[in-house]
């Protein structure tokens, strides 16, 4: 099980690249659309820890920086620290391109994966169209999404 | 080549039903987000014709882009 699995992700967002970045690289705004979670200092060179906490200060994912180039292109490692399971998940990789468009951007983000198709990886499918979605509604109108769930583990 | 290829998106919207299935099925509202597309008629049941009528003499950029991904000639149809 050595096959690398990508997950592709564009969304379309009225903003500039500068807002975008600090939407993605500062925890005041990631923790208003990433599942709470709070970049705990913001990324400025390769290497760099990059780490979400959720709101009891404990860690939800364990990144490191391995390109950076605002307000363009951001790459990381990620590990999911959110579960004890999950902690025993290989390290994936993540890449965020800003492409300015006129008045909009466009997100381009990949999640590579490097031991084939897993539940993580539907899984953490998942929670980047949750993300995304609340990301482009807080930087269009500077309200974060609300989601109700229902009661019921949606089917997978 | 009879391989089943299905693409899934999910997109979480701070809206209604109701609001959302309007947005999707009437034309004035599809216009302005679906590459200029108007749908018409409104959807009603199983069987109804769903096409989109597209300006093309007004063929605004994005639908020049629409049509560039779509690999089809270029916007000067009438």
């Amino acid at each position: 099980m050595s096959q690398i699995v990508k997950r592709a992700y564009e969304v379309y967002i009225r903003t500039t690249p500068e807002k975008l970045w600090d939407a993605i690289t500062k925890g005041d705004v990631t923790k208003q659309y990433f599942f709470d979670g709070k970049i705990e200092r913001s990324p400025r060179a390769p290497g760099d820890p990059m780490r979400y906490l959720d709101e009891d200060g404990n860690v939800m994912l364990d990144c490191t920086v391995i390109e950076i180039d605002p307000p363009r292109k951001l790459v990381h490692t990620f590990n999911g620290r959110y579960s004890p399971e999950e902690d025993r998940d290989p390290e994936s990789r993540v890449t965020y391109e800003i492409t300015p468009l006129g008045d909009v951007c466009k997100l381009a983000l990949t999640h590579e994966h490097f031991n084939g198709e897993s539940k993580v990886v539907e899984g953490t499918n998942r929670g980047w169209q949750i993300i995304l979605s609340g990301l482009k509604t807080l930087l269009e109108t500077g309200k974060p999404l609300q989601i109700e769930w229902p009661q019921e583990a949606p089917a997978s | 080549m009879n391989q089943d290829v299905r693409n899934i998106y999910e997109v979480y919207i701070r809206t209604t039903p109701e609001r959302l299935w309007d947005a999707i099925t009437n034309g004035e509202l599809t216009r302005q987000y679906f590459f200029g597309g108007i749908l018409e008629p409104r959807p009603q049941s199983v069987g109804d014709k769903m096409s989109t009528a597209t300006s093309w003499a007004r063929c605004s950029p994005t639908v020049k882009y629409w049509r560039s991904i779509h690999r089809t000639s270029s916007c000067k149809r009438g």
